[in-house]
This record gives C-alpha cells, sequence and structure tokens, in this order.
C-alpha cells in the first residue's frame, strides 16, 4: 500500500477533481475540489480534471514570471 | 457411541457444604465420537482425576495457545473483571453460586497440557473453587468515598496501571485493587490450571468487589457476560430460597465439534476463498495500519488509559447512525478509520475488528474462547463524506460477519505472515455493548474491566453498560510502542475527533476533519509559526553598498595571493554595472555570469545586481546543450563570461567578455536604479522531472530576509572570514557572496574545484584563517575523516545542508572541532535557500532536527487532506512567508501545482509543497524523513531521477529507463541507470556525458532484458539489481611497480573486479568521495600527495603512475644495479642496498617520504637480469658496489642504507669506501645484524629464498612451498613483485641462499663512525638478534629507534613514516 496520491496530484481520469484558484495579484493555484477554498482566493474554473485545470492555468499568462 | 459426561461437583471450596446439581440438563451435553473418538474417557495426566475428559483445542482456542507459548511466563492474557456490588451480600451463599457456576461451566474446568501430538485440554468433572473471600466483617470502613458517590473514576485521569480505582492511599478498595493488580500479573500454569480465580472484597459496609480472572484461551468477553449474569442469577435465587432457573449453558465438548465441524464444511472453504480474495485486492502486500509507525510483539503488560465522552456523545453517535442506517459502534469504526488513516499518512487503513465468532443459537450459549480478531479494510479518500465512509463500514463489516468464523491465525498463515510481527491489522476497536445490568438480590452492581487480553498495538475498547454513566472509552496500548503521553494524544485527538462528527452535517467532506486538537492546531499552525518580523525594505546589494561607504579599506575579499578592499571591489563592480546597464540589463531583465571562480566572478554578480538585474549563474562545466537550453529559456540581456568560448553561441546571447574589457571609463560610483524589493535578484535552475531544468525566481525581498535573520542569529563581525566555495549556480553561495559584504567582513575566495579536495579546503582554511563555512553534510563527513580538520581551529561557524544531516557526522564534528559551532540549515531553492534552522548538539541523542522557521516564515505539516498534523505525526511540509520564489520562469503550471493558495496564512497568500515528508516534534522543531516522488539530493545536489530517466530514454537504442540512487555500501551512494533495449551501456553513460551535468550522470548504466515489475504491474525499484564494476581486465598488464599498485588501489577502493592500468576511475563506479578515499590510499602507499585535482586529470592507474613522479626509472631499468629511485634533488645522495632477494624496490616508498631534494638510489644485486656468476663473497658483491656506487657519484661523502642483508652490505661498502680514503657520514641499519649472529644456524634452503622473497614483498611466508606459490602470492596481493617474471624470479631463488651463504662466511672490519639502527621490536622467533653485536664492528654510537612491528613490516606506510623522520633529521643535521 502505497502513500496516495497527493492533493495536487492527477486523480482518476476523467473525474472532476481540482479548481483552478486565483488571488487579488492575479496569481493562480491548482486546488483539490474537496477542499475549502482559502481566503483571499476563489475559484475561477473547475471542478474540472486536473488536465483541464493545467490547460487553464497555462492560457493565463500572469501566473508565472516571465 | 454416546458418552455421556458425568457432572459432579464434589466437595469444593472453604465454604459451605456440597451441592449436587444433578441435572444434566439436555443433549448438550453428549457428544457423537463417531469419527475419530477424539473425546474419550481416557485418565487425565497428571493431577487430574481418573475423570478428565481429553479433547483437542478448538482453533480458537489454539491460536491463543500458540501465543501464549510464544512467551510462556507472560501473563497478558489473563483478562479479568471487577464488579462493585452495592448491597448486602452474603459471601457463603456468594460461594456456593459460584461453584454452581463452575459445575455448569466446562470452560472454567479446564487444564492444557502439551502432548507430542498437540495441546490437548483436559476437562475436569470437579475443580475446587478458588475463591478469596476478604471479609472484616463489621469493621470501620475507613474509605472516604460517599456510598452514593459513583464518580470515584475520574474523567480523563491518566491512568499508568490496569486499573482506574481511586480511592487514595489506603483503604481497603486501594487495598482490593492492589491484590487484584498483583493477582493478575501472575501467569497461569496452563498445564496445572485452574484458569480461573475469584475474589470477593468487602470494602464497605454494603459494598462488595468481585474479582474474576479467567485465562483468554478459554473465556472470552462475551463468555464473561453470560458468566455474570448466571452467577447473579443463582445468587439471587438462592438468597430468595428459590430454585435457580435451570441451566442453559451449552458444553465444551459441543464448541469442539461445531468448530470441528465448521472446519471440515463447504462453509469453511467458501471463507477461505473469501479472504485470499480479499487479500488480493489489497494490492502488493497488506499492510496493518501502524500508528506508532512499526509493530512489536505483544508485551507482557499494558497501558490503559481511560476516558469518558461527554455526556450525550452516545445519543449523537446514534442520530449519525440513524442518519446512515447503521449503528453507533459502525460510527466509532469510521472515526477510528478516519483518525488512523491520517496519522499514518494513508488513504487505505486495515483496522482489527473483534468479533464474537459465534453464528448461530447454540454458539451463543457456551461460555467459551470463540472470538476472533478479522481485518477491517477501508478506503478513505479526503472527497468522499463521512456519511460515506460509514455506509463503507456498514458494508465491510456485514461481508466481514458473513465469514467470521475463519480465524485471524489462517488468514495470516495463507498469506505468509506468521512470523512475529508480520500483523495484519492496525488498532483493534472493540465496542462492547453487553448488557450488564445485573442485580444480586437486589444490589445492583457495575463492572468494570480490567484486562481484556495481550494488546500487540493499541485497542480502542469502548463500553456502553447501560448503567447510566455514558460511554467509557479505554485506550490499551502496547508500552513498546506508545509512552504514557503519545497514548493519552492518540485518546484525546480520538475524542475530539468523536466530537466533532457528532456534531458535523451529513455532507461534511473527510477533508474538512482535522484530527489535531484544537491545542495542538493552535501549536503548529500558529505558536511555533510566530515569526513576525518588521524588517526595513532593503534589496541585496543595498547594504553591500553602505558597507562599502562606512568601511572602504576594509579587505572585501582574497583570492590567492589577491586581495580587494571594499572600496575597490565597489567601483570595480560599479564599472561593470554601468556597462551592463548599456546592454539593458536592469531591474526585471535577466544577466548570465559564467565565469570560474575568481575574483571577477565576485566582481560579475555584484555587477549585475548593483544594475538592478537580477543574476543567473551558469556552470561553466554544464554540458553545452544544457547551457543554451538555459540561455534560449531564460533569455537575458547578456551573459558575463571570462573569456571568449565560455558558452555556447547558438542562443544568441550578447556576450560581455572579461578579458580585455575596458570599463574604465565608467563613473566609479554606485549606480542608480529603480529596483524593488519585488523585483528579481536571481534566477537559479535546477533538475526538472520531466527532463528540463526549470529556473526558480527569487525577488530580493525573498534574499533580503533570508540575509537579515542570518546576521542577526550568527552575527558576523568585520573579523569574520567567511569561505566562498559552493559553485555558484547552488544557492547555498548566494550567502556566502553576499552575506559578508553586507556586514564588513571578509570573504575568502576558494579557486575552481577546490569544493571537491577536503585536503586543499583544510589548508585553505588553516592559511587564511577563516571563521564560517558551509558543508553539504556527505563532505562534512569526508573532510572529517579525511582531512586535517584539528587544523582548522580558527572556525567557528560551520553550516551544514542540503542533505540530511547523520547524528554521526555532529558527533564526529563535535570531537574534531570543539571550538565550532555546527549549524544545520534546511530549504529549497523555491524559498530563498534556507527556511529553517538548528543548532547542532554534539551527543544529543536522535535524528537531527532540521529546525523551526526563519523571520517571516512558517512551516506547516499537513495530511493529505491538507490539514495540519500534530506533533509527532508525519505529513508534506509546505512553506509559507516572506522568502517564496516567486515562481518558476515561463512555467505557468508547474507554478501552480507547486506554488499554491496558504489557507492558514494572510489572505492570499501562498505556500509551497516542498515534496518533503516531515513532522513537528513537541518543541516546535521539524524533522526531515525523507521524500514522497522521485526527487534525490546526492552529495547535495538535487536531482529529479525523471531528468535522468528522460534524456536516457532519448538515447538511441533504449526502450525503457528508469534511474535510482542506490547505497550498496554504508554511507556511499550512487547514482545508476537502467535500461531495457539494444543499447551498449557503456556508450550510453558516454552519451550522456555532453547532455547532462556531471553530478546526474549515473556512475553505471546497466542493462536488463526487462524491468522488475510487482504484482501490480509496477515497476519494483526495490528488485532492481546492484551493479558490478568490472574493469576492461587484461588489456594489458601494469608495467613497473607504481602502475601496478596504482591498479591494485584502483581495485581496492572501487570493489571492482578485473581491473587494468587503462581503465578510469570514474567509469569503474568511481565518485568524488571515492576519489578522496582514494588519494588518501595513495599518500599512505607511497608517501605522495596526490590532489583530487590530478585524478580527475589523470583518471588511469597508468596516467596515475606516470604523473606520481616523473624522475621514476622507466621499466627497463627496474632490474638494473643502480636503480634511481629518486634521481632529482640538491643534497648528498642516499644508496640503500637490496636486501637478500636481490632487488630494492623496497625503498621507494621512504624515497618518496624523504622529500624531492633527497635523491635516493637502489642498489640491486647483479645477475637479475643476465646471466653473470653470482658474487662469491661478501667482499666482493660489496667491492663492486663500491665501483657502482662511485660511478654515480666520486666522491664522498657518501650515505648508506640496508635493510637485512642489505644492511649488512651497507656496512661492507661503508667500510670499503673508508679503506679508499672516502668519508661516509650517514650508515643505517634497518633491522640488520652481523654475521656472527648468523653463523650458527643452518644453511638456508630453497625455502627460505621463498620466504625471503615473499618477506622482500612485506610478507609472511604462509603455505607457499615453489615459486610459482610465491608469485601467485604476490599477484593476489597486487605486489610490484609479482610482475618479476619468470626467469627473474628464478635468479632470486639462487641469490637468496647465496647471499645467506656468503653471510655465514663474513669477516667483518670496522667502520669510523655512528650506527644509525632501527630495530622491528615485536617479539618474534629470532629472540638471540642484538644490535649491540655490532659493537665491536664499530667505533662510534650505535643510536637505536625500536618500531612496533615485524621485520618485514619494516618498510611498510606508518613506520616508514617514521623512519623518515628520523632519517631526515640526520640528514639536516648533515647538510647543516
Amino acid at each position: 500500500m502505497t502513500r496516495q496520491p497527493g492533493p495536487f496530484d492527477p486523480g482518476p481520469e476523467g473525474l472532476d477533481t481540482h479548481l483552478v484558484l486565483e488571488n487579488d495579484r492575479g496569481r493562480l493555484s491548482l486546488w483539490p475540489a474537496w477542499g475549502a477554498v482559502p481566503a483571499g482566493w476563489r475559484a475561477v474554473f473547475g471542478p474540472a480534471p486536473h488536465p483541464a485545470c493545467l490547460r487553464r492555468v497555462a492560457r493565463d499568462g500572469r501566473s508565472a514570471p516571465r | 457411541m454416546s458418552v455421556l459426561l458425568t457432572e459432579n461437583t464434589g466437595d469444593a471450596g472453604d465454604a459451605g457444604g456440597t451441592e449436587s446439581s444433578g441435572d444434566l440438563g439436555a443433549a448438550g451435553n453428549t457428544v457423537d465420537t463417531g469419527n475419530t473418538g477424539r473425546a474419550d474417557r481416557r485418565p487425565g495426566s497428571g493431577s487430574g482425576s481418573d475423570t478428565d475428559t481429553v479433547l483437542p483445542l478448538t482453533a480458537a482456542q489454539s491460536g491463543m495457545w500458540f501465543a501464549q507459548a510464544l512467551d510462556p511466563l507472560s501473563p497478558a492474557q489473563n483478562t479479568a473483571e471487577c464488579l462493585r456490588i452495592e448491597g448486602p451480600l452474603d459471601p457463603d451463599l456468594f460461594a456456593t453460586a459460584l461453584r454452581r457456576v463452575t459445575a455448569e461451566t466446562d470452560a472454567l474446568r479446564v487444564r492444557v497440557v502439551d502432548t507430542p501430538g498437540g495441546p490437548r485440554q483436559h476437562l475436569a468433572a470437579t475443580v475446587e473453587l478458588p475463591l478469596t473471600v476478604h471479609d472484616p466483617g463489621d469493621a470501620d470502613y475507613t474509605d472516604h468515598t460517599d456510598v452514593t458517590d459513583v464518580t470515584d473514576d475520574t474523567d480523563d485521569t491518566d491512568d499508568p496501571d490496569h486499573t482506574d480505582n481511586t480511592d487514595g492511599a489506603d483503604g481497603a478498595e486501594a487495598r482490593a485493587d492492589a491484590w487484584m493488580r498483583a493477582d493478575l500479573a501472575e501467569p497461569c500454569d496452563l498445564a496445572k490450571g485452574p484458569l480461573f480465580r475469584h475474589a470477593l472484597f468487602r470494602v464497605g459496609q454494603d459494598r462488595w468487589l468481585w474479582y474474576q480472572r479467567i485465562h483468554h484461551l478459554v473465556m472470552d468477553g462475551y463468555g464473561y457476560s453470560l458468566l455474570v449474569r448466571r452467577t447473579a442469577e443463582i445468587y439471587t435465587a438462592l438468597v430468595r430460597g428459590e430454585e435457580p432457573p435451570p441451566r442453559t449453558f451449552g458444553s465444551l465438548a459441543d464448541l469442539v465439534a461445531q468448530d470441528d465441524a465448521y472446519r471440515s464444511s463447504a462453509a469453511f472453504e467458501a471463507d477461505r476463498a473469501h479472504w485470499a480474495h480479499w487479500a488480493a485486492e489489497c494490492g502488493d502486500r497488506p499492510e496493518a495500519s501502524r500508528l506508532a509507525g512499526r509493530g512489536a510483539l505483544p508485551a507482557r503488560t499494558f497501558r490503559r488509559r481511560t476516558a469518558y465522552p461527554e455526556p450525550g456523545t452516545k445519543e449523537r453517535l446514534r442520530a449519525v447512525a440513524d442518519r446512515t442506517r447503521s449503528t453507533w459502534p459502525d460510527v466509532l469504526i469510521a472515526a477510528q478509520a478516519l483518525y488512523t488513516a491520517r496519522a499514518t499518512d494513508r488513504s487505505e487503513v486495515v483496522l482489527g475488528l473483534p468479533l464474537m465468532g459465534r453464528m448461530g443459537s447454540a454458539a451463543l450459549r457456551v461460555p467459551g474462547m470463540v472470538m476472533n480478531v478479522l481485518p477491517l479494510r477501508l478506503d478513505l479518500s479526503p472527497a468522499a463524506t463521512f456519511d460515506e465512509l460509514v455506509r463503507q463500514v456498514v458494508l465491510r463489516v456485514r461481508e466481514l460477519r458473513r465469514h467470521q468464523r475463519y480465524r485471524y491465525e489462517d488468514i495470516r498463515r495463507d498469506l505468509g505472515l506468521l512470523g512475529e510481527s508480520r500483523g495484519l491489522v492496525g488498532p483493534l476497536v472493540n465496542v462492547m455493548p453487553f448488557d450488564y445490568g445485573v442485580d444480586f438480590a437486589g444490589a445492583p452492581a457495575r463492572a468494570r474491566n480490567l484486562s481484556a487480553g495481550p494488546v500487540e498495538d493499541l485497542t480502542v475498547n469502548v463500553y456502553d453498560r447501560a448503567d447510566g454513566r455514558g460511554l467509557h472509552v479505554d485506550h490499551d496500548g502496547n508500552p513498546a510502542l506508545y509512552d504514557d503521553a503519545e497514548l493519552a494524544a492518540h485518546q484525546e485527538r480520538f475524542l475530539h475527533l468523536l466530537h466533532r462528527i457528532a456534531g458535523s452535517g451529513a455532507d461534511a467532506p473527510l477533508s474538512s476533519y482535522t484530527i489535531a486538537t484544537p491545542a495542538e492546531h493552535e501549536l503548529v499552525v500558529d505558536e511555533f509559526n510566530r515569526t513576525g518580523r518588521a524588517l526595513p525594505p532593503t534589496t541585496l546589494v543595498g547594504p553591500i553598498e553602505s558597507r562599502a561607504a562606512l568601511t572602504p579599506e576594509a579587505t572585501a575579499l582574497v583570492y590567492g595571493d589577491t586581495s580587494l578592499t571594499y572600496a575597490g571591489l565597489n567601483e570595480r563592480a560599479n564599472r561593470l554595472a554601468r556597462h551592463l546597464r548599456t546592454l539593458g540589463a536592469g531591474p526585471g531583465a535577466v544577466v548570465a555570469v559564467s565565469v570560474p571562480r575568481s575574483v571577477e566572478l565576485v566582481v560579475s554578480l555584484l555587477a549585475v545586481v548593483k544594475a538592478g538585474a537580477a543574476y543567473l549563474p551558469l556552470d561553466p562545466d554544464y554540458p553545452a546543450g544544457r547551457l543554451t537550453y538555459m540561455l534560449q529559456d531564460a533569455a537575458p540581456v547578456c551573459a558575463v563570461v571570462d573569456r571568449a568560448g565560455r558558452l555556447p553561441a547558438d542562443a544568441g546571447t550578447p556576450l560581455v567578455v572579461l578579458d580585455g574589457l575596458d570599463v574604465s571609463g565608467y563613473p566609479r560610483i554606485d549606480p542608480a536604479r529603480p529596483l524593488t524589493r519585488d523585483h528579481p535578484a536571481y534566477l537559479i535552475y535546477t533538475s526538472g522531472s520531466t527532463g528540463r531544468p526549470k529556473g526558480v525566481v527569487v525577488p530580493h525581498a525573498a534574499i533580503d530576509n533570508r540575509l537579515r535573520w542570518m546576521q542577526d542569529t550568527y552575527r558576523l563581525t568585520a573579523g569574520d572570514r567567511v569561505l566562498q566555495k559552493t559553485p555558484s549556480s547552488f544557492d547555498v553561495s548566494v550567502w556566502e557572496f553576499f552575506w559578508p559584504l553586507r556586514v564588513g567582513a571578509t570573504l575568502v575566495v576558494a579557486e575552481p574545484g577546490g569544493h571537491k579536495d577536503p585536503g586543499y579546503l583544510a589548508r585553505l582554511i588553516h592559511e587564511q584563517a577563516v571563521t564560517v563555512c558551509h558543508f553539504v553534510p556527505s563532505m562534512l563527513q569526508v573532510f572529517l575523516s579525511e582531512a586535517d580538520a584539528g587544523s582548522c581551529g580558527s572556525l567557528r561557524l560551520v553550516f551544514a545542508s542540503g542533505e540530511a544531516l547523520p547524528r554521526e557526522t555532529v558527533n564526529a564534528f563535535g570531537s574534531a572541532l570543539p571550538g565550532a559551532r555546527l549549524h544545520n540549515l534546511y530549504g529549497p531553492t523555491e524559498a530563498a535557500v534556507d527556511v529553517t534552522y538548528h543548532a547542532c548538539v554534539p551527543g544529543a541523542p536522535g535524528p537531527v532536527p532540521i529546525g523551526g522557521p526563519v523571520w517571516n516564515t512558517r512551516l506547516y505539516v499537513l495530511d493529505a487532506a491538507l490539514q495540519p498534523c500534530p506533533p509527532g505525526v508525519a505529513g508534506e511540509l509546505y512553506l509559507a512567508g516572506r522568502q517564496l520564489a516567486d515562481g518558476y520562469l515561463n512555467r505557468p503550471e508547474l507554478t501552480a501545482c507547486r506554488f499554491v493558495a496558504d489557507p492558514f496564512g494572510p489572505p492570499g497568500g501562498r505556500m509551497y509543497r516542498t515534496g518533503d515528508l516531515a513532522r513537528w516534534t513537541g518543541r516546535g522543531e521539524v524533522e526531515y524523513l525523507g521524500r514522497t516522488d522521485h526527487q534525490v539530493k546526492l552529495r547535495g545536489q538535487r536531482i529529479e531521477l525523471g531528468e535522468i530517466e528522460t534524456a536516457l530514454a532519448a538515447l538511441d537504442g533504449v526502450d525503457g529507463a528508469c534511474a535510482v540512487v542506490r547505497e550498496d555500501r554504508p554511507g556511499e551512494q550512487r547514482l545508476v541507470g537502467y535500461v531495457t533495449g539494444r543499447a551498449d551501456p557503456a556508450a550510453l553513460r558516454a552519451a550522456l556525458a555532453p547532455v547532462l551535468p556531471e553530478h546526474m550522470v549515473p556512475s553505471a548504466v546497466v542493462a536488463l532484458d526487462a524491468f522488475p515489475l510487482g504484482p501490480s504491474g509496477k515497476l519494483e525499484r526495490r528488485e532492481l539489481p546492484a551493479p558490478v564494476f568490472t574493469g576492461g581486465g587484461g588489456a594489458r598488464r601494469p608495467s613497473g611497480p607504481r602502475e601496478e599498485a596504482l591498479t591494485r588501489l584502483f581495485a581496492q577502493v572501487l570493489e571492482a573486479e578485473r581491473v587494468g592500468p587503462d581503465d578510469a576511475f570514474f567509469d569503474l563506479g568511481g565518485t568524488s568521495l571515492l576519489a578522496v578515499r582514494l588519494v588518501a590510499r595513495v599518500r599512505e602507499e607511497f608517501g605522495t600527495e596526490l590532489t583530487i585535482g590530478s585524478l580527475f586529470e589523470a583518471p588511469t592507474p597508468a596516467a596515475l603512475a606516470a604523473r606520481l613522479d616523473s624522475t621514476g626509472p622507466a621499466a627497463s631499468d627496474a632490474l638494473g644495479v643502480v636503480l634511481p629511485l629518486r634521481a632529482g634533488g640538491e643534497r648528498p645522495a642516499l644508496f640503500a642496498i637490496h636486501p637478500a632477494g636481490g632487488i630494492a624496490w623496497c625503498y621507494a616508498g621512504l624515497a618518496a617520504r624523504l622529500g624531492r631534494d633527497q635523491p635516493v638510489y637502489g642498489v640491486q644485486a647483479r645477475g637479475l637480469t643476465g646471466d653473470e656468476a653470482l658474487p662469491r663473497t661478501l667482499h666482493e658483491e660489496a667491492a663492486d658496489y663500491v665501483r657502482q656506487i662511485r660511478a654515480v657519484r666520486p666522491h664522498g661523502p657518501y650515505r648508506l642504507l640496508g635493510w637485512s642483508v642489505g644492511g649488512v652490505l651497507a656496512h661492507t661498502v661503508a667500510v670499503l669506501l673508508q679503506e679508499a680514503g672516502e668519508k661516509v657520514e650517514l650508515l643505517a641499519l634497518l633491522d640488520a645484524f652481523p654475521a656472527e649472529q648468523w653463523r650458527e644456524r643452518p644453511a638456508p634452503e630453497e625455502g627460505d629464498a621463498l620466504t625471503a622473497v615473499l618477506r622482500m614483498a612485506g610478507f609472511d611466508r604462509t603455505d607457499e612451498n615453489t615459486p610459482d606459490d610465491v608469485v601467485a602470492t604476490l599477484r593476489r596481493a597486487g605486489s610490484p613483485l609479482a610482475g618479476l617474471g619468470d626467469r627473474t624470479l628464478a635468479r632470486i631463488v639462487d641469490i637468496v641462499p647465496n647471499h645467506a651463504r656468503m653471510m655465514r662466511e663474513h669477516r667483518h672490519r670496522r667502520y669510523e663512525g655512528d650506527l644509525l639502527f632501527f630495530t622491528a621490536a615485536a617479539p618474534r622467533a629470532e629472540d638471540w638478534l642484538d644490535r649491540e653485536s655490532w659493537r665491536p664492528h664499530v667505533s662510534g654510537r650505535i643510536v637505536n629507534l625500536d618500531l612496533d612491528c615485524t621485520h618485514p613490516q619494516l618498510l611498510r606506510g606508518p613506520h616508514l613514516d617514521d623512519i623518515a623522520a628520523v632519517l631526515t633529521a640526520r640528514t639536516r643535521e648533515l647538510d647543516a
């Protein structure tokens, strides 16, 4: 019995396991769908499968330094 | 044939008359013995009566038997209960009732005897009632508790012993309690019996305690309830003068028969299949959930902690049960499952569920041992709700009940887990709603369990006595696994969890629960993280400029012979910064820097940050492809290099080439720049798991926080000298470069590559009086053991980071450098170097923590539901606070996955997911426990194994690839790659070198036919084979003594086979740490100081041999009469004359130790190569040598030395030289004795010649009988003499006896001068040898040094050091 996939790892294929959160500074964060959204963040995408959430993040230009 | 068991209670007990029940009841007493006559009326053995019935044990009983047999003296299987009876009691009638119950209960009248055929239970017709009554009569009972006080069990008290009886130190109850505990601690003699005991204590006028203790082999908890009820029933009837209701208990024989019937039935097979299927679904291997992190054997005792959940808890749990169509025990089990999952960091738990094991009404009537513990596996995912978990419990328990007769021991045996601590279940949850609402002729009774049997791990016993007191929870723990505090913590958290569950709604996701108590939550989230500190808003570079203005003349840096003041450094950097600005450097821009360690490197880095840009350090040794990739990814405005050609051109980055650059036209003052703390300060790349490195962008605010904290904590002063040795591409270097410059200290810059050479570092630290430095723990260990760490007394602060710091290294540090303090730091590149710190204490126990958080930083240890773990529970480490990097350059997805929202800090904050496993200690420090993924640290450097695997898989001919770090020898880690496919592994290694940085190229690549897979089809990294390092083998044999010796050393240090002289060190699995070891061996053997750098440049034995001494003899001269062991040097040559075998190679080590300016010539025997006749006398031989010596050195003064026969020859040569008018100023004899000492001994034969040859090589002869044997021994030992060749060896075999003969016939003349003598002073067979025998042949003194070794050992390593020291001192005197 190994450690399970973590909260930020992909879940079973096709299931809506994750959210994309955004804060006031425009940063994005992946988040597990079962988790309460922390203060100062709001869900802007999902619940959706992990790959879909990543695509959403990739589309947004502001989440990583360039 | 049916057998009737007679029931006869006889005269038993200490009071009252006999009672005969006479009523045998119904068919329950008959046993059908149609099958094998197992039940019979054989007389019992031992002390039993003739009417003993012998039965086999049931499977349940066998389980208990074997458990007891593991530790026969353990009392753990005593179970016991105490009933408190409030009211008058007649002890005689009570005894009578007990006797009747005993008569009705077969199980109580049993003893168990071992036989060759297995254990058997002997059922006696009658037993004496073991009852003790303590009745002081109508005495005054000085107990302090109110008769109506029912709360003498205080809530939540710690209960280190098995009882929670509290009546103060004195009083009848306390005495009773002590008696009960003592009885419980007595082991049972199963063969003797009785296996039960009763006691009755009067502890108040109308208050009694009834103690009942029964061995678990014969009774389980349900059985107790039957017994208690029946006893109360009979007693009550007796008191009322009525006839008790008829007996209903079934017989033991019934039980045995039922068990046997089951085990030969189809149901048994079906059950077995069910459990096999269950096990298969567990995945690779079913694993018990271990709250303590490990298992243990059941102990002889247990720790118990009792608690009472608040009133109404059961009702609220029942409400949850109603909602979920379950029972409140199911809810309790679900709660325990949730607790266990979080506390063990697993999504699957296996609890132990005790079951009655009784199916059918007949089974419910037999007091006996039937119960079973079965594994209950539950899956918990944070997404599920608690209600869903309860439904899962219901369904799985239902399924489990259908197969509950299949024993736990059977399942373990089927799975091959019958070994000792290979348990299958974790915590047990034992909910006992047995109704004990009994009374004894109107006196109510309350039961309290004293022991429920052995506790292998943790058992949670929950009682609902239906006595109006609500739930009673006992946490019983194995003392080997839980101390009091841990057990208390588990219980408290469990109760808090129950409370929360009881108050939550149906759709509360499991993720919303934390197992930490509110106090623990506050501790780990807030209190341990109170690190807020207001800081001035500076950047990385601002304080450096302020400092330069303050102390311009102070020394800023030192590199070799160069030094630079603060003013000088600042001005040079300013000019370069201004130049960089013209190229676009500024806030938000990146400037790459690829300059080897030097003054220019420091100037360049400082210039970049002064311009306001972020620096990107590029290690010049990286493969070109990697450098190009980083340049393209980071798109710096320019790259600063020391010389053209340093970086590949294909990225198109404009270069700033320092060599030849003239920036003198720029002003030297600090440039203005619109730099803010949010701007990036540096960009450092780390290994990426998908094959590409990723750049971490760290802003000024983050690194400034780090450096300010560091200064406040460790207080550098202007007098400190900080060593800069870490490559600039590792973020540890950031504080090395910038911290000292901010406070006016001096930066001592090591030379390029120096960080790999502990000997160089020790010298540098010593010479430059370095006070502060950093080591990666594995390098620190090497430094402490291989370098002269003791000479580094100037050190006051040493920082370790990058890897786990072993406790042994801390202790070694404390011994080697007692004046310095060692600090353990931890932090990823993503959090501005380090975020935790711990001051190491040598000799402290346990693992070295990584410590507590630095300023404005928070650490969270979170479980799989992102809830905080309480102290002691492992989870994943997340970091928050000011030191977080901005993210990964150009990698939005990766950034969003690793820098995630922080639920515990200020709104909108982020936390970084480290992937490290960790836990809090109770004192606010964190302990590192390992990784959750495939990132590794190898000698402090971070490597994503995925990056190596991707690189391997991309090569031609490779189908699949994986990489692991192996530690096949303790303390030595190696990176090994495995591939499938047709590619040649050696070629693959070579193909990786241009792609991966050197530290990521595997030491070996192993080709496999297929990867080992586990049952689930996943790669089993554990099963990957260890690589075997072999060299090119016999491509060619070593030529010459040095090559042979070095080849041997390579093979030894690397533990490799078939090493040849042209095999490269690193191809044979060498690592930089093994390189240090090789260098040490070379130093020991040859006396020369080989540097690590030379090994990198000349990595084969042949190349190294050529390097070691360029004035060494060519192979062909090795057997000439005069052998230049060291031809160079200014001082008068030393001539060393061969020992008995005629070869002078043995003096090579001595020559090496005497220094470069002392020429040494070996004088060797004639006839080794040619066919010359051997000399007839020593005189003749010596005269020949005189001629040879004078050919090299025509006139004196002469210095002569000889070992063994060589010493005798040296004396003779000295005499001859003197007689020829020459001066001999040094005559040194190594354990050589004059002719008289040998004359009386028999002449040597060939055997002695062989001995002599072996002794020449430094060995004693053991079983070598022929020259071939000798050669074989020499070859095995790697001696250079093995390469002698048969011819030469044959000559030696003649030369040796010739010398022996000549020696006996020799007459010494006198030498005019002192004799310098070295004695091999270890005890030896030739005990007559005495250096004083030289007295007649020497005019001067005999100056002696004793060496504690044997004759052959004189010329080996450590003793040579001593000899060389004395010789050197003497020759210096002569030179002066």
